[in-house]
């Protein structure tokens, strides 16, 4: 047989094993209900953060069904949410929990999060006073910042239910912080976790004030 | 392609047919059972009738003589048509009609029909700052304090007007107008900060290590301890040593345990500041057993 | 000969790529990649034989400060620790504040937000307290 006829008979092969399933697909999405919200973004090269990423604004609502896209092959919610590499893909990395400095992300003005719920250009109120907690033992001291801290919470937030804003009221040990207590509210759970013992512990102790570990 | 002989060649594209319809068999016999799948989305209609029931019963409670009571109405005539899709087997209309159904009880609930459905809002944010607003005078007063001579920029807080503006929230919230509370509350609260930002912004306060007694001192060694013991246990779940590396940490582990023991005999008896200088000691072994598992603490 | 054999094989082997791309394009069920910080809520979804509800922070995090949702709308910060249900989001309170159509999606995407294993425990997944308490790895999602 000719060499093109093989060939011919290659791709015909290859091309029906792709297409059938295929086939079988858009079937399906026309049998079953679609659970895509029902205006989902058409244009391809949209925003990864756009704001509203599922839901449509007014402008984009009521497009022909041609460029409306909302027949996408969705059958379950989990195949329509994000992966969150590709919102992820400008971001600052970090080496630990989502693997992105959020705070550096903030400040580079690579995401825009709202500080009201409704009102997109309300201002945070950012208080810039850093705490030092000495420690014993060889570790660095740490310093708490409250300026990265109040870009993303209010003082409402950690005041006073988990911190009395008074010097001297307030125990803190790595166990509890590890337990999700005081710092551990919030970190290990949802910001960096404890593996990143220098973000924290950055202060250097001057070598002559410097307490060794084996005691005074 | 090189042309060996005519029948093995032959032979070779019965084979790749073959098994190329075999493939095409087995993908048509899973993507029918796939189909078959998705085809169940009764599930997902019976879900969300329920769910719409559910809506339509409280939109009707809070719509009772209103206008909007109207809208509910062609909520239900969608109801009645999903139902009727249902029973004709078209699934995808009848759960379409559905969402539909579900849009308008969503959106006459939300309607500012009874005043009182938005107090939770208001009432929790109001909790919150009456929560922390004490706190937060507090702090300013005591920093205000510290200070010989204030200038009049740093007596930015009027105290009265705190006052005046805070019961003003109080009166509102009895009423049960805890919106209208909420703003003078995020006055007051604005004051505050405005004034400690004054006496604070960028500075720095260092809580110094500071006992009043050894036995606190060998509290705080006591917690260090449990925090060390901790950090142990995660790093080696995190990253697990070799067999070799743990004989060395097991090694410090025990001689922290003894130590331990020792500081927990002297503190019993009393003796406070050997008991720390033992704990001490049982940390700087946990600190080496740390440092053996990775995590570099103790230098 | 050589050749052949090895023709044979290639083409094999390319059969089975195919198998594998047509059976991938038929959309094989992936879960919700589960991101550190992901709540998983199920205080009635088992019951009400729903998946339980996953609430991605890092999703939201990206369009809102934290400071939005648990300062001004009263979410407490403790997995399963507010009481919510279906009647208070279309009420608009906790998530139906902004999942109401208007700032974002309303409430008929189930999926959307039900995407969980059913039978996964309320937890905040991937946290360090589940890794003290759960065991060296991170508990899977789910049973």
């Amino acid at each position: 047989m000719k060499p093109i006829i093989k060939v011919g008979i290659w791709i015909m092969g290859l091309a029906l094993v792709v297409a059938v399933p295929m086939a079988q697909v858009v079937a399906a999405e026309q049998a079953a209900p679609a659970n895509a919200p029902a205006n989902a973004p058409a244009n391809a090269n949209v925003n990864v953060n756009k704001f509203n990423r599922l839901m449509k604004t007014k402008e984009e609502r009521n497009l022909p069904p041609s460029q409306d896209g909302i027949h996408d092959p969705a059958g379950e919610g989990a195949n329509l949410l994000q992966p969150p590499r590709d919102a992820f893909g400008s971001l600052p990395t970090s080496t630990s929990g989502n693997y992105i400095d959020w705070v550096k992300a903030l400040g580079e003005n690579k995401i825009t999060p709202r500080y009201d719920r409704l009102n997109p250009k309300e201002e945070a109120v950012v208080f810039d006073l850093d705490i030092v907690r000495e420690v014993k033992g060889s570790m660095p001291d740490v310093v708490y910042p409250h300026d990265r801290h109040t870009m993303w919470l209010d003082c409402s937030n950690c005041h006073p239910d988990i911190f009395v804003p008074e010097k001297g009221k307030n125990q803190i040990s790595m166990a509890q912080i590890l337990m999700g207590q005081k710092c551990g509210v919030c970190h290990g759970k949802v910001a960096f976790p404890v593996s990143e013992c220098r973000r924290c512990h950055s202060k250097k102790k001057e070598a002559a004030a410097a307490k060794p570990s084996g005691g005074k | 392609m090189i042309i060996s002989v005519g029948g093995k060649i032959k032979a070779i594209v019965l084979k790749m047919k073959a098994f190329i319809l075999g493939v095409i068999v087995c993908q048509a016999v899973v993507s029918f059972l796939a189909v078959s799948v998705l085809a169940e989305d009764t599930g997902l209609y019976e879900q969300k009738l329920k769910m719409l029931d559910q809506f339509l019963t409280r939109s009707k409670a809070k719509a009772a003589l209103s206008p909007l009571l109207a809208r509910l109405e062609e909520a239900d005539k969608l109801k009645s048509q999903a139902q009727a899709a249902h029973k004709a087997g078209q699934e995808s209309q009848a759960v379409t009609f559905l969402n539909q159904a579900i849009g308008i009880a969503v959106q006459v609930a939300r309607e500012k029909v009874d005043p009182q459905d938005r107090i939770w809002l208001h009432r929790a944010r109001y909790d919150n700052l009456l929560d922390t607003l004490p706190g937060l005078e507090e702090a300013y007063r005591r920093h205000l304090a510290k200070l010989a001579t204030p200038t009049e920029s740093e007596k930015a807080v009027d105290f009265t007007n705190l006052k005046t503006l805070q019961d003003q929230a109080h009166q509102l919230a009895v009423q049960g107008q805890y919106e209208e509370a909420n703003v003078s509350l995020e006055k007051a609260r604005d004051l505050l900060v405005k004034g400690l930002k004054k006496l604070l912004d960028n500075s720095s306060l260092i809580y110094e290590l500071k006992f009043d007694t050894p036995e606190q001192e060998y509290q705080y060694e006591r917690n260090r301890f449990i925090s060390l013991e901790a950090l142990l246990r995660m790093a080696l779940a995190e990253n697990p040593a070799k067999p070799e590396v743990l004989e060395t940490i097991h090694a410090h582990v025990a001689q922290s345990q003894q130590l331990h023991q020792q500081a927990e005999q002297q503190a019993a008896q009393g003796k406070f500041k050997e008991a720390v200088k033992s704990l001490e000691q049982s940390n700087a072994f946990l600190g080496k057993g740390l440092n053996a598992a990775g995590v570099m603490i103790s230098f | 000969m050589a050749v052949r054999r090895f023709r044979e094989r290639f083409i094999r082997y390319l059969l089975v790529v195919a198998l594998l791309a047509g059976g991938w394009m038929m959309g094989w069920s992936q879960e919700a990649k589960a991101e550190y910080g992901d709540i998983v809520i199920n205080n009635a979804s088992d019951k009400a034989g729903m998946r339980p509800a996953i609430f991605p922070h890092w999703f939201h995090r990206i369009r809102f400060r934290c400071k939005v949702c648990h300062a001004d709308l009263g979410f407490k910060f403790q997995a399963g620790g507010n009481q919510i249900n279906m009647l208070k989001i279309i009420d608009g309170e906790f998530c139906g504040a902004c999942h109401n159509g208007e700032i974002a999606w309303s409430v008929e995407n189930c999926d959307v937000c039900h995407s969980g294993k059913p039978g996964t425990p309320t937890q905040v997944h991937g946290s360090t307290v589940q890794k003290l308490l759960g065991g060296s790895k991170a508990a899977p999602v789910g049973k």
